[in-house]
């Protein structure tokens, strides 16, 4: 086991810059995730730490080697795909002792390897079979055996849960989860499913145009959004955005947007021209009678989810989410007024987080 | 309803069957007439009604076959055949690999592979004349080799052609998963990418074999003594001389068809895998 570094690498396909100058270290043990939008680097990211793409410019270093470049095979990590890449001539014994194969262990000790790892993922019945004669999530369990019987320095897997159906995902979510704290293998994650990342996850690594806009823990990265693309694209729903500026009225200071007034804390860095202030839904409550301090909206649509409902509301002509946990007494059309209970204030302009 | 359902799936399975069997008939009709024809006296091929089996079979045209030489030119037929796959396949398997593998890029990639189409359905008979010339300019004239050599170009194009489209269907993920469990590019390709693709290549290869062994074109023009003649023109050259006699026609069309039957029946497995040529997986 080792940790990953990436020092400033960069990767081009012809025009398109795929991956720009990111940098990235991921400590021993750590499991981190490659969160962001499609096409915004990650699996070049990935295939650059695998040997698999050749970066333009900068270095990465496996434990202290630097592994820039080397072959894949001299890398010693393990990827699994998210089509999984089973060998469809040889059954799953044979798919999952490949590697072991590859490195010369005799077969007694192959297949009592092979036995355990496939016992861990509940697939030594399978043993047999070929890939075609199994399903999807059996088949992605037998490439992550294949992944892990060899004990790799690093772990990386490229959305390996996409390709199964909703319920299973959730299972395999959990079982991850287990095998990595059982396992303790360093991992770099990639996904778009940000529930994914931020359950697995002890870093996310949020990526937009082949750069790094924020690292941090879950929490940190829903609590404090490093900018405004971090603040949109992390969340569900997504957080509630206010364009407006900011006042100095009898020594507080208070946003003023056309439908809103916020008094908030005042920023650490001067303000800039115009701020962007934002609201997760959870922090903006729905009251059904006027008070002091509060906007009013009106209910243009209810989403019960059961154990919550989301209220869309418009001001004006925004339109507003907010989550509450009863929404039986709210109707569509109906007049209610919106609290603030929490805010992220942003600089519109560079969209960098002020608070 | 359940019974009508039934009733008219019965009546559509009836349909399928009779389809089946006329094609059947179709396809296998001939070859039997062929191996029956070679098994009748000459008396019995006279009669003005044809029976449908022997009377009286005899081994009379297997003998005359033998006398004229056709053992020798079958064993020419398969040295040309096998001969002419093996160099085909050496060449299409790695040409198709880095046609759809060495990342070349499209303005590359695909005139050559056009080019190489092309070799697919150009007309044999427009370079027979040059070729010929040269041949003998050579001194490499009625050879197996040069027969060999002539079959390979189209072969190998054809052979190629298909085969990048199998590689087409492999996904990259598969090469690369190797790679990263140990694998060289080399290695890779011989235990993981082979491997994959040995249903397809049989079928190729059973095709090439058989194109092969019907070639007439330039085994007509290229061999005019026993050492370089082929099947084809053995069975060809039966017909005007002395007599024409169906017994011994039909006997020299019996020893044509016996690699073909047998290679089919034995690869039959890998033909049907191979020959959808992974469309359908
Ligand atoms: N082999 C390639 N040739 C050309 N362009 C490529 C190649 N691989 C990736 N790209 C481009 O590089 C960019 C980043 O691609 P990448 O596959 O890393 O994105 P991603 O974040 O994994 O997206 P997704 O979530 O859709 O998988 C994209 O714009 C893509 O079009
Ligand atoms: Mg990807």
């Amino acid at each position: 086991m080792a940790d990953v570094r990436i020092e400033r690498i960069t990767k081009q396909f012809g025009q398109a810059i795929a991956v720009n100058d990111l940098s990235l270290h991921v400590r021993d043990h750590e499991f981190v995730s490659l969160l962001g939008p499609s096409g915004c680097g990650k699996t070049t990211t990935m295939r650059c730490v695998a040997g698999l793409e050749r970066p333009d410019a900068g270095q990465i270093f496996i434990g202290e080697r630097d592994v820039t470049t080397l072959l894949p095979r001299d890398r010693d990590v393990a990827l699994v795909f998210q089509s999984y890449a089973l060998y469809p001539h040889m059954t799953t014994r044979n798919n999952i002792g490949y590697p072991l194969r590859l490195r010369g262990m005799d077969k007694p000790k192959r297949d009592a390897a092979v036995e355990e790892t496939a016992m861990m993922f509940g697939i030594d019945e399978l043993l047999e079979r070929f890939p075609r004669q199994l399903s999807g999530g059996q088949q992605q369990r037998v490439a992550l055996s294949r992944a892990v019987v060899r004990q790799p320095r690093a772990f990386l897997m490229d959305e390996p849960l996409s390709n199964i159906d909703a319920l299973l995902r959730v299972t395999m979510r959990a079982e991850l989860k287990r095998l990595q704290q059982q396992l303790g293998i360093t991992t770099i994650f990639v996904t778009h499913d940000q529930v994914e990342a931020l359950t697995l996850s002890d870093r996310i690594v949020v990526m937009e145009f082949g750069t790094v806009q924020q690292v941090g823990k879950p929490l940190e990265i829903y609590r404090q959004p490093a900018n405004l693309f971090v603040a949109r694209f992390v969340g569900s729903p997504p957080m509630n955005f206010f364009e407006g500026e900011l006042r100095s009225e009898a020594g507080e200071t208070v946003f003023v947007s056309d439908m809103l007034r916020v008094p908030v804390v005042a920023p650490r860095h001067a303000p800039a021209n115009r701020v962007t202030l934002g609201v997760r839904p959870e922090s903006l409550t729905v009251e059904s009678a006027p008070s002091d301090g509060a906007t009013r909206a009106k209910i243009a649509l209810l989403e019960p989810l059961g154990y919550e409902t989301i209220v869309h509301a418009t001001i004006g002509s925004d339109v507003v989410r907010s989550r509450v946990a009863d929404g039986e007494d709210l109707a569509v059309d109906q007049d209610v007024w919106l609290r603030i209970g929490s805010e992220l204030l942003f600089d519109t302009q560079s969209g960098v987080l002020l608070s | 309803m359940q019974p009508n359902a039934s009733a008219s799936n019965a009546g559509k399975r009836a349909l399928v069957y009779l389809v089946l069997a006329l094609a059947l008939i179709w396809t296998l009709f001939p070859i039997y007439w062929v191996v029956v024809t070679s098994l009748k006296s000459n008396a019995e091929l006279a009669a003005s009604t044809p029976s449908l089996l022997p009377l009286q079979p005899v081994l009379d045209g297997y003998r005359t076959v033998i006398e004229r030489g056709i053992p020798r030119m079958a064993l020419n037929s398969v040295i040309v055949a096998v001969g002419t796959t093996i160099v085909s396949l050496a060449l299409a398997v790695p040409g198709s690999y880095g046609l759809t593998r060495l990342g070349l890029p499209r303005r590359i990639g695909t005139p050559l592979a056009l080019a190489i189409g092309f070799a697919l359905i150009f007309p044999a008979i427009a370079i027979v004349v040059p070729m010929f010339q040269l041949a003998v300019r050579l001194g490499i004239y009625d050879q197996l080799g040069t027969l060999i050599l002539l079959n390979v170009p189209f072969n190998a194009a054809f052979a190629l052609w298909v085969l990048r489209t199998v590689w087409m269907d492999i996904p990259r993920n598969i090469e690369e998963a190797a790679l990263l469990d140990g694998d060289t590019r080399f290695t890779a390709f011989r235990r993981v990418l082979l491997p994959a693709m040995l249903p397809s290549l049989i079928a190729v290869a059973v095709l090439v074999f058989i194109f092969t062994w019907n070639e007439f074109l330039f085994a007509l023009i290229f061999s005019t003594s026993p050492r370089a003649m082929t099947l084809p023109i053995g069975i060809a050259a039966q017909v005007p001389q002395h007599e024409l006699s169906w017994q011994i026609v039909a006997a020299a069309g019996t020893v044509a068809l016996v690699p073909v039957v047998a290679a089919t029946v034995l690869l039959q497995r890998y033909l049907v895998r191979g020959l959808t040529f992974g469309m359908a997986k």
